[in-house]
């Protein structure tokens, strides 16, 4: 249901959105669209799995590595987080089941559940980077001004929390490219108004999906810079993507704990 | 053989305030050995500094004071008090015993100090010496239990312990009534006797001066004249 | 010269004019003896308190000296203090390297390794618990356990739906609060159990994502870990024993949790806060009169729902006619609700009358059929820890049993650590080998990812020549997830569960007790530890068991400063006015001293007479200071002082100090007394001794 209104939505959109976003301020509505072609773009109607590289680097301590696969089923908002090296991290994984996080580690053959800012595997990283996005479902956006970012022109909009939604940041700047509407930066902010971590997507990367019979859209690279702990930062890279539609059983406990068994 | 006290054009100033105030200007007396002397004069005439001079309590500031033929003026304090120590008993208007001590004790003070008798020949000087006084039933007294005669002889007994050159008395029978300021006064006329100590007292009582064997007449810090007396 | 009578003279001229002098001589005999009464007492205090923290402290965790990294960034602290702050200490890589060096120190009995690290224990709420339970139950097909584990799954989802309608009351989300409800209407029905048997996985993933997050949350719990040697340990502190379950085995993985960290930390939370209502009242708080007790026991028995979810069916229900039966004899009125939640409830809710009763029945009758603990002793408990790495690494290790340190047994802050074996520790600690430093370097090799700065990081990213939108390729082959990569646990982790007792020798440690054979040498061991760790070069730092101690050593140096400075003021004080005092006793005096000179007392004597006239005084109010002092002690010893607060544990190696008096302390009070009545007198004697003479004659009495 949702997704048909949203496709509609889009196609509408299409047709007008360059002509006219780079000439005034965006109205509610304006605004609103853009979220949803930034959540529609990165949404698979079918299944996604990508490979993701995930590095994170502090001051004064050694580098965090790993590589891990993720699995998302957007039309029942699952995912599933797998680390697949290095050696001593294989086998541990996070599995999100509607609005809960779970971790899983095979050294304990135990299951515990997490909160939304789980740093996952200890990295700036958060679930919400690797999942879906649901911008327009969780956030509503208002304009502050447009703005210069490098060599392109963005829009600049501050999103507020919806009433009731589980994030893990109550308010988030974002920084929304006027040719492409590509999210190129993002801060995010405690309830406090602290800035707590800010994200830049520099490569955005499209490939076809068979089931969504269009184009998924997915960021080839994220750089989170933490700015509490000034000096730490991750980077994530997807390395590989894949739409294919997966096998039911992956998105449960039984399967995770199968892997490492 | 020398006079036991010589002094040659003493003098002695004490500053006051701005002023300098001559207390004594200019003193030649000589006392030999064995003297009854009293000094007499009015108040402030002086007659207590030539008193203190005498006494080595004092230096004179210039002339010379000789005790036995020493010289006070160059002497340190330590020295002086050595000199007093040993050569002069004192007597005071005010008996001055020590009042935490008794009789005894405070008769044997001097010889403790001296540090020269034996244990048993300070108690053996000690007591002979109460008994001269009269004192030997009052010997463990404290002085605020006694008369002030009797403590006046205290006071006497304490200044010849030591067996002195010279006894000095600064009116001593001021603060007493006439009868026992008499008998003191026979009491230190009959020890010059016996064992020829000489006295020095000052007063003003003309009912001591007439006891002494010598008066010097002391105004305006200078002596006025010498009386002698058979 | 008869210096000895002299001397006598001047000793009854003192004792005489101090008589005389009465009010002066009581006035300042009076400072004196305070001021004595003080230092002795409180020297006699805090030699007493250094005393038991010797005794306990070194025989629990310090030894007499702890070794660590002579390159330590933070100084080593065993006893952590208020935060939980990550320290420093430096490592020492080759611990049989130290070991054998400094055995060859002569008073050295023993060299105990250590390593301190912080481990969480996720405390899991009550239904996370049941639905693992249930979840291995389903995996191992035990069908009976199934059906107990699930009829529980039902008690809790009831009482959870019981909560709902003040849930619903409160919620600023009813649609929220409606789908929720939905949720457990759906657990509570015949049909999802049906389903469950056919497809019990889903129905677990149900449960999980559903229900049980309308529970209360777990908690996480932070555990001081002690990784050592445990036998060792054992053996070498005196101080430490067992007191629950049994002593790791050799050359077994295990921890032994401190008896106080399970009693006040571990145990179910309405057990707890239940034990520390009966103990307050034990001890003599009476209940009617205690508000803030009053408002706890409210709020245990609002949250009687912790126990209620541990019990079965057929436990509720024997509990339920046990508890009617007690409720008789309460003499609680049959018109009150008897369903379990009401009865438990009003168990909970004691008072002073029948505190007693109830206590005992819920130990009695329903504790046993409780988990008491959330990490019970004989089971394997899972640990996480915050590695050296970065890593986050789990162990799961068996809890053997519990300990304590003998006479810290109350104190909270011994009772933080637990005990480990070093083997599970150095999992825990994490400090990674050169092979998996390798393996790093490897995977970050294939992805190579450039390094840019926060501060660089929109030029560099923004400003180049990169498109910003890209095609993927479009006919990429699918890609093989689990090419290269192997998830399986291997063997050999397996096999950990038992190791050489050596390896706890070899390898990683962070710090190191040494215990010596006799503790009286203690200052000739320093030197030669200190020398033979120079000799060998095994860059360490030596420290005594106060520093090693952290913040209770501190708080002992402070102390210590504290009372020197007390001592220095009154002293000062004391030193003013009996000097002030003195002064004008001599000018009161000045006819008296003027004869003595003008008779031939010396300079000397005058101030001798002064001197002796204080140093009598001094020494006879010293002595009348110090009897007072040792009464105090000795009374104070026999009845001992009770510990005002947990760090005070530790200092008084015990609940209650019991104090005991030397004769160093009466000897230092004495002497310090005579001293400051001695100094106090010079400038009045030297006054004194300036007296003319010549005052003697003008004296008038």
């Amino acid at each position: 249901m949702m997704s048909l209104k949203r496709v509609l939505l889009v196609s509408l959109l299409a047709m007008t959105m360059h002509a006219e976003f780079a000439l005034a301020a965006p109205s509610d509505a304006d605004m609103k669209t853009m979220l949803v072609t930034i959540d529609d773009r990165q949404q698979n109607n079918g299944d996604y799995k990508s490979l993701v590289y995930i590095e994170q680097k502090e001051k004064d301590k050694s580098d965090l590595v790993y590589q891990a696969v993720v699995y998302r089923r957007d039309i029942t908002d699952k995912l599933v987080i797998l680390f697949l090296k290095p050696q001593a991290e294989a086998g541990k994984g996070y599995l999100r089941v509607d609005n809960n996080l779970f971790m899983y580690d095979p050294a304990v053959g135990k299951w515990e559940r997490r909160t939304e800012r789980e740093r996952i595997g200890g990295t700036g990283s958060q679930r919400s980077d690797f999942d879906q996005s649901r911008l327009a479902e969780e956030y509503t956006p208002s304009y502050t001004a447009e703005e210069v970012l490098g060599k392109y022109t963005v829009h600049h909009l501050e999103l507020t929390a919806k009433r009731g939604v589980d994030v893990a940041y109550p308010s988030v700047q974002l920084w929304i490219d006027t040719a492409t509407n590509n999210v190129l930066k993002r801060q995010d902010y405690a309830l406090s108004g602290k800035l707590m971590r800010t994200t830049f997507y520099p490569e955005w990367q499209k490939k076809y999906s068979a089931s969504k019979k269009a184009e998924v859209y997915f960021p080839k690279e994220i750089r989170i810079y933490d700015e509490v702990e000034k000096g730490k930062n991750t980077t994530v890279v997807m390395q590989e993507v894949d739409l294919n539609s997966l096998d039911d059983s992956i998105f449960t406990k039984a399967w995770l704990e199968s892997k490492s068994r | 053989m020398p006079a036991i006290v010589q002094l040659t054009n003493a003098v002695k100033e004490y500053p006051l305030g701005k002023l300098v105030v001559k207390a004594v200007r200019g003193v030649d007396l000589s006392i030999e050995r064995g003297e009854f002397t009293a000094i007499s004069g009015p108040s402030g005439s002086g007659k207590t500094t030539l008193l203190n001079l005498i006494g080595c309590v004092d230096v004179p500031t210039s002339g010379t004071v000789q005790i036995d033929g020493q010289s006070t003026s160059a002497l340190s304090d330590r020295q002086l008090t050595d000199l007093r120590l040993h050569k002069i008993g004192f007597i005071f208007q005010s008996f001055n015993l020590i009042n935490v001590l008794d009789v005894y004790q405070n008769v044997e003070f001097p010889l403790l100090l001296q540090g020269e008798l034996s244990a048993s020949d300070r108690k053996k000087r000690v007591e002979e010496m109460v008994e001269k006084v009269g004192l030997t039933t009052q010997i463990k007294q404290r002085p605020n239990e006694l008369s002030g005669g009797q403590r006046q002889r205290v006071a006497i007994a304490r200044a010849l312990v030591t067996r002195p050159a010279i006894v000095l008395a600064d009116e001593p029978t001021a603060n007493l009534d006439s009868a026992t300021g008499k008998a003191i006064i026979d009491l230190m006329k009959d020890l010059n006797h016996k064992e020829h100590i000489t006295f020095i007292f000052s007063t003003h009582d003309a009912n001591v001066t007439s006891r002494a064997g010598r008066v010097v007449r002391v105004v305006d810090g200078l002596l006025a004249q010498a009386a002698e007396h058979a | 010269m008869n210096l000895g009578d002299q001397l006598r003279m001047l000793v009854v001229l003192a004792f005489r004019s101090l008589w005389a002098h009465q009010v002066k001589s009581a006035i300042i005999g009076f400072i004196l003896v305070g001021g004595t009464f003080l230092v002795v007492l409180f020297g006699a205090l805090l030699s007493s308190i250094e005393g038991s923290m010797s005794r306990s402290i070194t025989s629990s965790m310090s030894g007499h000296y702890q070794v660590y990294d002579a390159n330590a960034e933070d100084e080593l602290a065993l006893f952590p203090g208020f935060s939980f702050g990550s320290v420093d200490i430096g490592e020492i890589p080759d611990f049989a390297k130290v070991e054998k060096s400094l055995l060859q120190v002569d008073n050295v009995r023993a060299v105990v390794p250590m390593g301190i690290t912080i481990g969480t224990v996720f405390g899991a709420n009550e239904i996370d618990h049941v639905l693992e339970s249930l979840r291995n139950a389903v995996r191992d097909g035990r069908s009976d356990d199934v059906k107990v584990l699930g009829e529980r799954v039902r008690v809790i989802a009831q009482s959870i739906y019981g909560d709902m309608e003040a849930r619903a009351a409160i919620s600023s989300d009813p649609e929220k609060v409606a789908r929720q409800r939905d949720a457990l209407n759906l657990v509570l029905s015949e049909k999802f159990w049906d389903d469950f048997e056919t497809d019990p996985l889903t129905a677990l993933d149900f449960l999980d994502a559903n229900v049980a997050p309308l529970a209360a949350d777990g908690r996480l719990l932070y555990l001081r870990m002690i990784g050592t040697d445990p036998q060792q340990f054992k053996k070498e502190f005196e101080g430490f024993y067992l007191v629950d379950g049994e002593m790791i085995p050799e050359g077994q993985r295990g921890l032994l949790l401190s008896k106080r960290t399970y009693e006040k930390l571990i145990k179910n939370l309405c057990a707890r806060d239940f034990d520390d209502v009966y103990h307050d009242v034990k001890l003599g708080t009476k209940l009617s009169e205690d508000t803030l007790l009053q408002e706890k026991v409210r709020r245990i028995s609002r949250q009687y729902q912790r126990i209620l979810f541990q019990l079965t069916p057929e436990d509720s229900a024997e509990v339920a006619t046990k508890l009617r039966e007690f409720r008789k004899t309460q003499n609680v009125p049959e018109t009150e609700p008897d369903d379990i939640a009401a009865m438990v409830q009003w168990l909970l809710l004691v008072n002073d009358e029948n505190i007693d009763e109830n206590y005992k029945f819920f130990y009695d009758v329903i504790a046993p059929k409780m988990n008491l603990y959330e990490v019970p002793v004989g089971q394997e408990v899972i640990l996480r820890g915050f590695t050296q790495s970065g890593y986050i690494k789990s162990v799961k290790v068996k809890v053997w049993g519990t300990y304590e340190f003998s006479g810290l047994e109350s104190s909270d802050l011994a009772g933080a650590a637990n005990v480990m074996d070093l083997v599970t520790w150095r999992e825990l600690y994490g400090r990674m080998s050169d092979d998996q430093k390798a393996e790093l370097d490897s995977i970050r090799e294939t992805v190579g990812v450039q390094d840019v700065s926060r501060e660089d990081a929109e030029a560099a990213l923004f400003g180049g020549g990169g498109e910003l939108e890209v095609a993927a390729v479009p006919d990429a082959p699918v890609f093989d997830e689990f090419a290269g990569a192997n998830l399986k646990r291997g063997e050999e982790e397996a096999a950990l569960n038992s190791f050489d007792p050596a390896t706890l020798h070899q390898g990683l440690a962070l710090n190191a007790a040494i215990i010596l054979k006799d503790p009286s040498g203690e200052a000739k061991a320093l030197t030669d530890l200190k020398a033979q760790i120079e000799k060998d070069q095994l860059g360490l730092q030596v420290v005594d068991w106060q520093k090693a101690s952290g913040i209770v050593g501190g708080f002992l140096m402070t102390m210590r400063g504290v009372l020197y400075i007390a001592i220095f003021v009154i002293f000062l004080v004391a030193l003013v006015i009996i000097n002030n005092l003195m002064v004008m006793a001599t000018l009161e005096r000045t006819p008296e001293i003027g004869t003595m000179r003008a008779i031939g007392a010396q300079r000397w004597f005058v101030m001798g007479m002064f001197i002796l006239e204080m140093l009598v005084l001094g020494l006879v109010s010293g002595v009348i200071g110090s009897i007072a002092a040792a009464a105090v002690v000795l009374w104070l010893g026999s009845t001992g002082i009770p510990a005002p607060a947990d760090i005070a544990v530790i200092f008084f190696g015990g609940d209650r100090l019991y104090p005991v008096i030397s004769a160093m302390d009466v000897i230092f009070g004495i002497g310090l007394i005579v001293f400051v009545s001695v100094l106090s007198t010079l400038y009045p004697a030297f006054v004194a001794a300036r007296v003319a003479p010549v005052v003697a004659m003008q004296g008038k009495e």
